[in-house]
């Protein structure tokens, strides 16, 4: 998608050499149940401790692959 | 009788006199042996005083008894905890926030601090003596810019990387464009966005451009953190629908991040992060511009030349361009002056370590040719840790326009693995200073994991962050054929908690590197 397009900025000076610029339209977007999700606190806490116990797995493998 | 009883008893005290210094100099000679039987005194130099020297100097100085030296040579006088620098370049944190002191930290500690510039390395001493030594330039008011050599037995190059915005005309601070790479440049960045807010409140329209200043560039993540924050302080200050933001990065696709990519298990998929990274940028609608080697930039415009060989140009407002990294452009000489600075370094300026250098085509890249030890081939009292050591080759597949210009995201070697490469060197250093039988510890990059959170906002309830970790950062294919990695590790999501995290990190890591009560139980 070329950016002149989209191009609501100074287009006056804007060069006519401009390369194409991915504005993202096709990719994946979250749904309204994911983003509630995302900040729906009782299951962020969870995530929270998931993540972190993921993390700590993680130090723990390296660990014992370098002993 | 008597007498005999009293010069008994004065034996006796005699005896026990001696045993008890037997037993005290017994105490003592096993404490010394458990110390390694440090008896001669050592001086581990690190030059370098960012995540991974450190890190370093830190652990040495705990596993090393006070009758060695532990020397920190750095420029700066503060020691910077770099991934909070994205906020601080969007007004939302001080300096002093990411940033503090090193001398009272290093004072307290038992560490000598040289405030100063390391030049050159003489690993074989001078026509003199044969004992080791760096120069060192130092500032002082009094002497002015003055050279010092520190003799050393063990040497931990951690310099990091020379931000070398010299490689794009019109890159970097004092030019055409800003960066978070300091605290300082970060300020400046922030004042910068800020004005810029202050206007379109006032109606204007701005465009923002965030990503790499060279077809050469690392730090993608940063990049890529920078830009979801201050898309999101764009929303929070309300000028969203002021703004255009756009992502121009040299990476292959979105999501490289300077390690090939990866797949991360989530959701029920086994997704690219390319899709992942792309996701993120359309919910936001930052636009994006990939493959691109950014050749040229005047005020205001950027030039850049595409992986197809064509030149284009961009207009903005403002810039966010991460330079390129190159090794801090130290020197080495040999016993009769001679430079050896080949030797010991690539043509990067990063040092060579025990990695596998040849070259060779990517399908023959292995796990197996990247660095376990750190050692300098030729000098085995010198390591290299952190950004300093010299990837045997990037990680992604390289790529060259038409021209001849190489464009792609090469190796990162930023937080995670730089304090885990230098806790490492430490500890093999410790074990050689006290005399212990062990092989060198090793910390692969293909056998290190990383978590990279990036995160927008920095209050507790309004940011959200993508969270990834990967593992292992090198892909290593005969271990995980399909993926390269294990996917059992190697994850991504978005939310509140990934923010949390970050929040948590940015606290808990400046808490260890203030070498505070119970900073070892700290991982890296």
């Amino acid at each position: 998608m070329k950016l002149q397009q989209f191009d609501r900025h100074k287009s006056g000076k804007e060069s006519a050499t401009v390369g194409e610029i991915n504005t993202n339209v096709y990719a994946t977007q979250p749904t309204l149940f994911t983003l509630f999700m995302r900040t729906f606190l009782p299951w962020q806490i969870w995530r929270f401790f998931s993540i972190n116990l993921k993390m700590m797995l993680l130090i723990g493998r390296e660990k014992h692959l370098h002993k | 009788m008597k007498h005999s009883q009293t010069t008994w008893q004065l034996d006796s005290f005699g005896n026990y006199a001696s045993i008890a210094a037997a037993l005290v100099w017994f105490g003592w000679a096993q404490g010394r042996a458990r110390c390694g039987g440090q008896n001669k005194m050592a001086q581990v130099v690190v030059l370098g005083a960012g995540i991974a020297g450190h890190t370093a100097a830190s652990y040495l100085r705990t596993w090393l008894d006070k009758t060695h030296e532990v020397v920190v040579v750095s420029p700066q006088s503060n020691y910077n905890w770099v991934p909070s620098n994205i906020w601080l370049g969007l007004g939302l944190m001080t300096e002093e926030q990411v940033a503090f002191p090193l001398a009272p930290v290093y004072s307290k500690a038992g560490i000598r601090f040289e405030q100063a510039r390391a030049v050159a390395i003489h690993p074989e001493g001078s026509a003199g003596s044969p004992a080791p030594y760096v120069v060192v330039e130092r500032k002082t008011p009094e002497r002015g810019v003055e050279r010092i050599s520190i003799p050393y037995d063990y040497l931990i190059n951690a310099t990091g990387p020379k931000l070398n915005f010299e490689a794009t005309e019109g890159l970097g601070p004092g030019k055409h464009t800003v960066s978070v790479c300091t605290p300082d440049h970060a300020a400046e960045a922030a004042k910068e966005f800020l004005a810029l807010v202050g206007r379109m409140k006032k109606g204007d329209r701005c465009r923002f451009v965030v990503g790499t200043g060279h077809g050469q560039c690392t730090c993608q993540g940063a990049a890529f953190e920078y830009v979801v924050n201050l898309e999101f302080e764009l929303r929070q200050h309300g000028v969203r629908d002021k703004a255009e933001v756009i992502f121009l990065t040299n990476e292959y696709e979105l999501g490289d991040f300077g390690m090939d990519g990866a797949f991360i298990r989530r959701n029920g998929y086994i997704t690219p992060t390319n899709i992942f990274t792309e996701s993120v940028l359309a919910e936001r609608d930052i636009w994006s511009i990939t493959r691109a080697h950014v050749r040229k930039i005047e005020k205001g415009r950027v030039f850049y030349e595409n992986l197809e060989g064509e030149e284009h140009e961009l207009t903005f407002d403002m810039a966010m361009l991460l330079p390129p990294f190159a090794g801090v452009g130290l020197q080495a000489f040999d016993r009769a002056g001679e430079e050896i600075t080949a030797k010991l370094f690539a043509p990067n300026g990063f040092m060579k370590v025990d990695a596998d250098y040849a070259q060779k085509p990517y399908e023959q890249w292995k796990a197996a040719d990247w660095p376990r030890t750190y050692q300098c081939p030729t000098y085995p009292n010198i390591f290299a840790a952190g950004i300093a050591f010299a990837p045997p080759h990037p990680i992604s597949r390289p790529h060259t326009s038409p021209k001849g210009t190489p464009i792609f995201a090469t190796a990162p070697r930023t937080g995670m693995p730089s304090a885990t490469i230098g806790r490492v060197v430490a500890r093999s250093i410790a074990d050689k200073v006290t005399g212990k039988k062990a092989p060198l510890h090793a910390a692969s990059m293909a056998e290190l994991g990383a978590a990279c959170v990036a995160s927008s906002g920095s209050s507790l309830l309004k940011g959200t962050a993508a969270s990834m970790t990967v593992f292992p950062i090198v892909p290593d294919y005969e271990r995980y054929p399909k993926y390269g990695r294990d996917l059992k590790y190697t994850t991504g999501e978005i939310g509140l908690a990934g923010h949390w995290i970050k929040v948590i990190l940015h606290y808990m890591f400046l808490y260890k590197a203030r070498l505070h009560l119970g900073w070892r139980a700290i991982p890296e």
